[in-house]
């Protein structure tokens, strides 16, 4: 009696394992790019942590659009997640270090502008599922409402209130040298608003301007240094008492980048340019508890796309198509 | 004395007629020979049967058949609620098993020629959960309203319509329309979680009722020995409950640790997704694909359907009370072709879709 | 004992056979308990925690208090966004804050406390007039007439930054 029943629960595995072998092989066949997070025990310490080498990269191509239309760049990804957080790291070339972002400059007489932008990344995610995001990415969410002023957040939201994007944006000029991405979310857009909304929260950067904005407000106060990229942080300025200590050809940051607090400071940023490339990585808690952001569920899958502005203002960028970001213990 | 004799009075005429029927359950015996290893994927399939019926259930409270909001309901079932990802994966591993369950036991059945008198009718009301089985999936496919099954959905109906005569009525019966979106979807949730589970409950019925008059087929030996018995309850019983607690713990450890799939959730205007189709109709889809233009319905609907009909009508083809394999070389050569033919359009169909996947 | 002796000779002759498997017959009540279990633990995660979840309720923000008009009653109407199970749907309603000199602020539920219909505040009356039974509240919320028997619900509320937010429970 003994021996059918084992010979039946042996039956019942090997039934098992064969089930498995032809279900393993039942992927779709989408031409999407998958990004596979690496798990690590601990967490990355630096862009230079040799964890970096052992993760599969992913080389991404982006489609330059508007000014940057027929050009396209790449973006090399990785992913690693530890227990409790995910780290992205991106490296693409760019010729240029731009953190420039219309600075100040004294000519001996009087303040002007310098001319110039500032590199960014962003990167988009769905809180709540945002509808065909998952196949054809940041397309679905730059709408031109009728009449919509084409300001800064005017063209670019999902079309219900129950679609909600998470936006990570980092800025080499006004974000990085405090050590963050600024956190958004992207919301509805209506007839007279853009969808693009800043997370609960302080941070992004305050403006180094007098009221009659013809010269700059602050300074580095004394004992203070500039930081990366010689980017004056909000936290180290100084209120300027004699314009006279500047000499001609001064330049003072226009836009300081404060620390940020709350929700709107949850993406940490340490990024490098050398070489004629910038590495970044980004990094948050898998689940921040907040609700404007994405919480990451290892076992899940998630769409996300990219975007890649070198030097250039909201409209100008290069974009990625939607990828898969995948958790693989 | 008195006082028990008040009480067997005093029982209530329902409660009577469940001990009776308890009573007559108890005395049920099988013979012996049912416990074997070839015999227990009967048992194993009503062990799939029941954590299907389970899984579905659950998954049923934590489901709205919107397109769109279907998808996050499923989402939300698989990765928000504690278990969710084990009962989803439980459905569906149980289903895929369950249809190689299903083949070995009429495998089992053809070779021993347990098909004969007097238990033809048994082997026609197996026949008939090859029917009613493949809808259900067909039919579940949709369900979460990803990429894979929108798609799959509708290479399926266009394979349906391709049936001469009926083919388009049927596809709009189906759909309730001519789009695949929320009528489509309230109609296959219905047939799938209310009018197919009904009709299955009524065949496994039928399957087991017939299994009881006409009883099981015996040992192939020509003697009249008469053949040990066993008690239904508890022998078998007990043997069941065990099967059925460790299918379910093994198979809902298997979907904790590789989940089920869940696709990018459904775009119906993107005509680009090339759905891979599952194992079991790798071979169904190389036959459509062989007969091209007006022979399409060789291969979608005569040869198949041919194939049950002339399954259904084994018992009448082959009538010798002859049960050995040995002797039956006609049977035995003619399902041989067909599981080879089967197996060769099966791993044609795996190549082209799976090793060579660019098209 | 005796009670035993009874049950026995009650028994017919073939259900005295299966007696004998007295010891099976636990093992297919402890089988089938295993079974049962197994099934409701599922059952519990899915179906009977979720349900047990309460409310959370959401301060929302109606903008500068001094904005609203001294002595007298504003309907502050309010639309956000809440998780049902799976979906995002919008909430939408309005509450009463009775702005008074002595007593400060007050934010009365619009939710009548007969049958939940929404009373209105009558300007001319000084009364919330509940459209559906004809209820009627004075300006404390205290019920005058018709068929309410309590008063109107106080909703909590607070002043941060010279904003008044107020709690709505869902």
């Amino acid at each position: 009696m003994q021996k059918p029943m084992k010979l039946g629960i042996l039956t019942c595995v090997l039934l098992c394992v064969l089930g498995l072998f032809l279900l393993s092989n039942n992927v779709t066949g989408a031409a999407k790019q998958t990004l596979t997070a690496g798990y690590s025990k601990a967490a990355p310490t630096g862009l230079d942590d040799p964890l970096w080498g052992k993760i599969k990269p992913l080389e991404v191509p982006f489609d330059g659009k508007e000014i940057f239309a027929g050009k396209k760049t790449a973006v090399t990804t990785k992913a690693v997640f530890t227990d409790n957080e995910i780290y992205f790291w991106f490296n693409w070339k760019d010729a240029t270090l731009s953190v420039t972002k219309e600075a100040w400059k004294f000519d001996g007489q009087a303040w002007s502008r310098l001319k110039g932008d500032e590199d960014r990344l962003s990167l988009l995610f769905e809180i709540n599922r945002i509808n065909n995001f998952a196949t054809k990415g940041c397309a679905v969410t730059c709408h031109v409402p009728p009449g919509a002023p084409n300001a800064k957040e005017g063209k670019f939201g999902t079309a219900t209130d129950a679609e909600k994007g998470d936006l990570w944006h980092w800025k080499a000029a006004r974000s990085d040298p405090a050590g963050y991405a600024d956190d958004g979310y992207l919301a509805k857009i209506s007839d007279t608003k853009g969808g693009r909304k800043g997370d609960a929260g302080k941070g992004g950067d305050k403006q180094n301007m007098t009221a009659d904005k013809s010269k700059p407000m602050y300074m580095l106060a004394p004992g203070k240094k500039l930081a990366k990229n010689n980017i004056l942080l909000a936290a180290d300025a100084v209120e300027i008492a004699d314009y006279s200590v500047f000499k001609t050809g001064d330049v003072v940051t226009s836009r300081m980048p404060m620390a940020a607090e709350g929700s709107f400071g949850d993406i940490k940023a340490v990024s490098r340019y050398a070489d004629g490339a910038w590495t970044v990585i980004l990094s948050r808690k898998l689940d921040t508890g907040h609700d404007d952001d994405v919480t990451f569920n290892p076992q899940k899958k998630y769409s996300f796309a990219m975007a890649l502005f070198d030097d250039s203002k909201d409209q100008d960028s290069y974009d990625s198509e939607v990828l898969t970001l995948e958790f693989k213990k | 004395m008195t006082e028990a004799q008040s009480e067997t009075t005093e029982q209530e005429p329902l409660f009577a007629a469940a001990g009776g029927g308890l009573a007559i359950l108890l005395k049920v015996e099988v013979p012996a020979d049912a416990i074997c290893w070839h015999r227990f994927f009967g048992a194993m399939q009503l062990a799939l049967l029941c954590l299907l019926f389970l899984s579905g259930g659950l998954m049923a409270f934590a489901y709205t058949p919107v397109p769109g909001t279907a998808y996050d309901s499923v989402d939300y079932f698989q990765f928000s609620l504690p278990l969710g990802n084990v009962v989803r994966g439980l459905h569906h591993y149980a289903w895929n098993l369950l249809l190689i369950v299903m083949g070995l036991h009429l495998l089992r059945a053809l070779i021993l020629g347990a098909y004969k008198a007097p238990r033809q009718i048994v082997w026609i009301s197996g026949v008939a959960f090859f029917l009613v089985i493949p809808l259900f999936i067909i039919t579940g496919d949709l369900l979460p309203w990803d990429q894979k099954g929108y798609w799959s959905t509708q290479v399926r109906f266009s394979i349906i319509a391709s049936i001469p005569v009926v083919g388009d009525f049927l596809v709009q019966l189906f759909r309730g329309g001519s789009l695949t979106g929320i009528v489509a979807l309230t109609r296959l949730y219905v047939l799938h979680i209310l009018l197919l589970p009904c009709a299955l409950v009524l065949l496994i019925g039928l399957h087991l009722y017939f299994l009881a008059t006409r009883g099981i087929s015996g040992p192939l030996s020509d003697d009249e020995i008469p053949r040990p018995k066993a008690l239904f309850m508890p022998t078998i019983v007990n043997r069941w409950l065990a099967l059925f607690i460790l299918t379910a713990i093994g198979m809902g450890l298997v979907a904790w640790h590789w989940p089920a799939a869940l696709g990018d959730p459904a775009d119906p205007t993107d005509s680009a997704f090339i759905p891979r189709p599952e194992w079991w109709v790798l071979f169904l889809n190389q036959l459509v694909a062989i007969f091209k233009g007006p022979f399409m319905v060789l291969g979608s609907a005569i040869i198949p359907g041919g194939l049950v009909f002339l399954l259904g009508a084994l018992p009448f083809l082959d009538r010798s009370p002859e049960r050995r394999p040995s002797k039956r070389m006609g049977v035995m050569v003619a399902a041989a072709v067909v599981l080879a033919a089967v197996t060769v359009l099966s791993v044609m169909g795996y190549v082209e879709h799976f090793v060579r996947p660019e098209h | 004992m005796l009670e035993n002796k009874v049950s026995i000779s009650r028994q017919t002759a073939v259900e005295n056979q299966f007696q004998i498997s007295r010891r099976a017959f636990l093992t297919t009540s402890v089988l089938a308990g295993g079974a049962v279990v197994l099934a409701a633990i599922p059952m519990v995660s899915i179906v009977v925690l979720p349900s047990l979840k309460k409310g959370t309720g959401k301060w929302v923000d109606f903008g500068k208090a001094d904005k609203l008009p001294p002595d007298d009653f504003s309907m502050l109407s309010y639309e956000f966004m809440t998780k049902d199970g799976w979906i995002d749907l919008p909430q939408r309603g309005f509450v009463w804050a009775k702005t008074d000199a002595k007593n400060g602020v007050k934010v009365f539920s619009s939710t009548c406390s007969h049958l939940a219909c929404n009373v209105i505040w009558n300007r001319d009356t000084r009364m919330f007039e509940c459209p559906c039974h004809t209820g009627r509240f004075d300006p404390d919320g205290l019920p005058v007439a018709g068929p309410p028997k309590k008063p109107l619900f106080l909703l909590p509320h607070k002043v941060e930054e010279g904003k008044i937010l107020v709690h709505i429970t869902l």
